[in-house]
């Protein structure tokens, strides 16, 4: 090995913690951008081929009782690459936990599964009284447990579980995927056992990939042609997009919050590697003099620096991109977790590795080269002629001038402010590092913030504290007084639902519209206005529609007149007003519940009834116990009830999934506190190390150790809140960034944008804990420094 | 080496209206005003001045190191105000030998490979020959048993003789020397003055800046600064 390259390889061996610096730097930088690229590319990939598996349906048509046989006709239609019949059983059960919860039971096609098929994860397939759970919601029951259900007529079965699986349809339809109840699945013979009929009420349809939007369109009224030439009466007709996994948009969030701070990384790395590059030619500066004087030329230097940085940058690649790799495949677990799909391992993305390859070629160089070209530049009897104590800048710009003009400042802690800003570029760079990280933090909680509130504001729309579901209609004022009569009820609201259509070209039903009657003067509706107003007394048939048909029809506007199928009837609607709820992408609409029952014969009836508990309920937190006792008083009476929900079951859940964001968020706003704690560690240390001589010269002048360490501590502490400060300024368009990117994938708006005060002062207290802890080690190393050991050195 | 014997009465250094001027926040500071200066192959000179005479400075402009302001310097019949950085690099590297106070050694490379480097820059590294040759140097100096420590491991004036044997890597014919023995004590220094007697006997010319009083017996030539002027020069083979 010639000379020069000993002498490199040497420089690191003797330097090591320096070197160490430059290439975790480097590393966390790479790590990072892997781990999240990699992370997304994975969970992208795992969730499109896993959901691509399932073969999830195109066409959901729901209709009276069928079997077989129209399965098979529907089969044999043009573009009809699969269909399944399907049933649904709305149950109680009681949990593990004792606790009765709703549960939604499919029962499985007798030929098998060919649409929306599950994915088997434990156990074996139910035959007779049997049942498999879906994994999503925690019943607390295990594999060979017995299940007890309610069936609606008040009847109790048991069934055995046999096996859990994972469906990755649930939020496909009605509820979004944190709100769902649980699902069971039986065998179809199973039926006969939970006294249903041995039929499907549910066609489910796959079509030729290859068809378009209208042509899939034309198709699904010729499948609703078939049904209806059976004689049986179409409740519903939804087409969907069979080609992504309901929680995409989770993912899409993700992806986005990922960018952001995927590109912040690289930043932050950025800067981390110049400033550990610039202090580790500052100390090269004499030996790159030294060869100078004994013949190398400036290109010799540059070359031997360059290749130096080219092994620190593979190194940091060696150490980055198998690491990278499984922290993603971590992170992908973690979200198929959450988001219901399954991830597919640890393994090397190829793009990922190319990216993180052409960071470890550019990065260190392009961060290398300034100090790089500066340091060889230096002349030889500069270079030579270097003593250990450097003034840097001091004293020389308005920054010293102003330190000058503050009175009543202690001579060390004017020693401190003075040392902060000696070394101007690399105290800019800790600082935007440090603010960067913190600005990501506390927007981490800004978000947060306005996911809360978005869905407090979502919640407003169901203020009572109860809702009761019926299989049919019943008179409002015969609910009222029954419902009254229970302990604990203030108030009830009737609710009417329709399930209506929209009108194709050719005037026929199409895409479902799930309608709500309600009563105009309601105060247990707070909606959300996109654009118009909500219903008033006096309206009759007005409607306000919720965002779905914002997206679908841009051309909608408030006092356009909207025909529906309502009750087979076209009913013309004017629209007063567009809400925005969920995101979800079925068609909702809240119309007078007067009206409605007008055109549906129900008149003075209602499906649902909103309960509003007495306060003593409330304030016990006892609702879910109302709506227990509520289901046992009406089922004794008689009545055909469905469900009976305590409304903050529902909100519980539904921000169980914005509960992974947040997780997410915190890891996110973890990582952005190391990267910036280990640049202000780097920095201390550098400043540290740099002033050896100067440290000796003031402990010869009699400095104790505590004087000489709280002069390192105050400097890192003053970066500390500088950067407190500024890092709260840029969290505001930070801020911004991240809540438009989470509201609009999640919910499609772009939110209400809130500010939270903790997260500013969190960081205040983690900033100066950092600091402090960042300074401490260094500081402890001047100190320890023997007043001999620094001025002998040479 | 063709310059020592056959060029035996051709001046291997030749300085001319030498100025230098360095700009100071105090104003501009004349630290050498038109020196001339010739030099023979074989010559061993002292330079000794007070404190800020321009000592330093001269040596500066001979090896280049720092600007010329006007006047020229000719080093065995290269123009060294011509050169480039790069190209003043590799000539004083193959040219020039250049001893400092402080002795400038890389402290993270074994003495052998201090040696070997020179030779590198120069382009004259070959690996068992260049090691070979650094051993001999390290043997001159009697520092071989050391030849594998790094220089923190020695004393000062065995740092000092390692520089030397640096200076010596690619053969140079001129050795510039400022204030060799200025961080040694008395008896150390004796055996550098030695190495210099000797390198002198081998035909090597040596231009040495010293504040020893016993220098004017050591040399043959003395010339003495001050003020950024050459005030005396006694003992000149060929006059001046
Ligand atoms: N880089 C520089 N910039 C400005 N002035 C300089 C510089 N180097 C030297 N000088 C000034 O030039 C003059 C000559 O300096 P020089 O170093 O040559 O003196 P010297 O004779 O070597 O002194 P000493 O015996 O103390 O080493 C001095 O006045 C010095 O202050
Ligand atoms: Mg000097």
């Amino acid at each position: 090995m010639k000379p020069r390259w000993r002498k490199i390889l040497a420089d690191m061996g003797s330097n090591l913690p320096r070197f160490v610096l430059v290439i975790l730097s480097l590393a966390v930088g790479m790590f990072a951008v892997g781990m999240i690229t990699g992370g997304y590319v994975l969970t992208m990939e795992d969730m499109q081929a896993g959901y691509d598996s399932i073969q999830s349906a195109d066409i959901r048509i729901t209709t009276e009782d069928f079997d077989e046989n129209l399965v098979e006709r529907v089969r044999r239609l043009d573009g009809v690459t699969a269909a399944d019949g399907e049933k649904q059983l709305q149950v109680q059960m009681l949990n593990g936990d004792g606790e009765w919860k709703n549960l939604v039971i499919k029962v499985l096609p007798e030929d098998g599964q060919k649409i929306n098929k599950i994915d088997l994860l434990s156990g074996q397939m139910p035959v007779g009284e049997e049942i498999l759970i879906d994994i999503h919601r925690d019943i607390a029951l295990e594999t060979g447990d017995s299940l007890l259900i309610q069936l609606p007529s008040g009847t109790e079965r048991e069934l055995t579980i046999t096996g859990q699986v994972r469906d990755q349809t649930i939020g496909t339809t009605g509820n979004t995927y944190f709100v769902s109840p649980s699902y069971g699945y039986i065998p179809f013979d199973t039926l006969l056992y939970l006294e249903q009929e041995m039929t499907y009420d549910t066609l489910l349809v796959r079509v030729d990939p290859a068809l378009s939007e209208d042509e899939v369109k034309t198709l699904s009224d010729e499948i609703v042609g078939n049904v209806e030439q059976s004689g049986l009466d179409v409740s519903s007709i939804t087409i969907l997009d069979s080609g992504s996994h309901p929680n995409l948009g989770y993912v899409e969030a993700i992806g986005g919050l990922l960018a952001v701070l995927g590109f912040l990384t690289v930043f932050l790395s950025g800067f981390l590697v110049f400033n550990s590059m610039s202090a580790l030619f500052a100390q090269q500066v004499q030996y790159i003099g030294i060869m100078k004087a004994i013949g190398a030329k400036k290109s010799d230097i540059i070359k031997m620096y360059m290749v130096l940085i080219l092994v620190f940058g593979l190194i940091a690649l060696v150490i980055s991109v198998p690491l990278s790799a499984w922290a993603s495949s971590k992170l992908g677990d973690f979200l198929g977790m959450r988001l219901n799909f399954l991830s597919g391992g640890m393994r090397y993305v190829p793009l990922v590795v190319i990216l993180q390859i052409v960071i470890a070629l550019i990065l260190p160089q392009a961060a290398g080269i300034i100090p790089i070209l500066k340091t060889s530049n230096i002349s030889v009897q500069e270079a030579i002629t270097t003593t250990g104590i450097d003034a840097g800048d001091v004293g020389t710009r308005w920054i010293d001038r102003l330190l000058q003009k503050i009175k009543g400042l202690s001579r060390p802690m004017l020693v401190s402010l003075r040392n902060t800003f000696r070394r101007k570029g690399r105290f800019i760079l800790t600082l935007i590092t440090l603010s960067l990280g913190g600005a990501v933090f506390i927007s981490t909680f800004n978000v947060r913030a306005s996911l809360e509130s978005y869905t407090y504001q979502v919640s407003r729309y169901i203020l009572a504290d109860v809702s009761i579901d019926f299989d049919r209609h019943y008179r409002i004022d015969e609910i009222e007084r029954m419902a009254m009569s229970v302990d604990g009820v203030a108030g009830v609201e009737p609710r009417g639902r329709a399930i209506t259509q929209l009108l194709n070209e050719d005037g026929e039903a199409a895409e479902s519209v799930e309608m709500t009657g309600a009563p105009p003067e309601s105060d247990l509706i707070e909606p959300i206005m996109m654009k118009g107003r909500w219903i008033l007394p006096g309206d009759r048939n007005a409607i306000v529609l919720n965002e779905a048909f914002a997206v679908r029809y841009p051309d909608l506007d408030v006092g356009d007149t909207i025909t529906l199928y309502v009750n087979r009837r076209e009913v013309d609607w004017t629209i007063v007003g567009f809400f925005q709820f969920l995101g979800t992408d079925s068609f909702n609409a809240y119309v007078p519940l007067d009206y409605l029952n007008e055109i549906t014969g129900h008149y003075g009836q209602a499906i649902n009834f909103q309960i509003i508990a007495s306060p003593e309920i409330s304030r016990a937190g006892m609702q879910e116990d109302l709506a227990r006792r509520l289901d046992d008083f009406f089922r004794t009476e008689g009545y055909a009830l469905k469900s009976s929900t305590a409304t903050d079951e529902i909100w519980g859940n539904a921000t169980e999934g914005l509960d992974t964001l947040t997780t997410f968020l915190l890891i996110m706003s973890g990582l952005t506190a190391l990267v910036g704690s280990i640049s202000l560690a780097g920095t201390m240390g550098m400043n540290v190390m740099e002033r050896t001589r100067e440290t000796g010269v003031m402990r010869a002048i009699g400095a104790t150790d505590w004087q000489v360490m709280r002069l390192v501590i105050v400097e890192g502490l003053i970066i500390g809140v500088l950067s407190w400060f500024f890092g709260s300024l840029l969290a505001f368009p930070i801020s911004y960034l991240m809540s438009y990117i989470v509201n609009s994938s999640i919910f499609g708006v772009a939110g209400e944008f809130i500010f939270d005060v903790s997260g500013f002062l969190i960081w205040l207290g983690m900033v100066l804990l950092l600091s402090l802890l960042a300074s401490i080690i260094p500081a402890n190393n001047a100190a320890k420094l023997t007043i001999r050991e620094v001025l002998a050195y040479e | 080496m063709q310059t020592n014997n056959s060029k035996e009465n051709q001046p291997l250094i030749r300085i001319e209206a030498l100025v230098k001027t360095y700009e100071t926040n105090a104003g501009p500071l004349d630290a050498l005003k038109a020196i001339d200066l010739t030099v023979y192959p074989g010559e061993y000179i002292g330079v000794i001045g007070k404190s800020g005479a321009g000592k330093t400075t001269l040596i500066n402009m001979i090896s280049g190191v720092d600007k010329i302001t006007s006047g020229w310097v000719n080093v065995n019949g290269t123009e060294v105000q011509e050169l480039n950085e790069d190209g003043l690099a590799q000539w004083r590297g193959l040219n020039l030998g250049v001893i400092y106070q402080s002795f400038n050694l890389l402290p993270m490379l074994s003495l052998r490979d201090n040696i070997t480097l020179a030779m590198d820059f120069c382009g004259k590294y070959q690996q068992g020959k260049s090691e070979k040759k650094a051993m001999e140097l390290l043997e001159s100096v009697e520092l071989a048993e050391h030849a594998h420590k790094p220089p923190a491991y020695i004393s000062g004036g065995q740092k000092q003789r390692v520089a030397i044997a640096r200076a010596l890597a690619n053969d140079p014919a001129v050795i510039l020397a400022d204030e060799p023995t200025g961080r040694l004590d008395s008896a150390t220094s004796e055996t550098i003055f030695a190495i210099f007697n000797r390198l002198i006997d081998q035909g090597k010319t040596i231009l040495m800046v010293s504040h020893d009083r016993t220098l004017s017996r050591r040399v043959e030539r003395v010339i003495e600064l001050a003020d950024g002027q050459i005030v005396s020069d006694t003992g000149a083979v060929h006059g001046s």
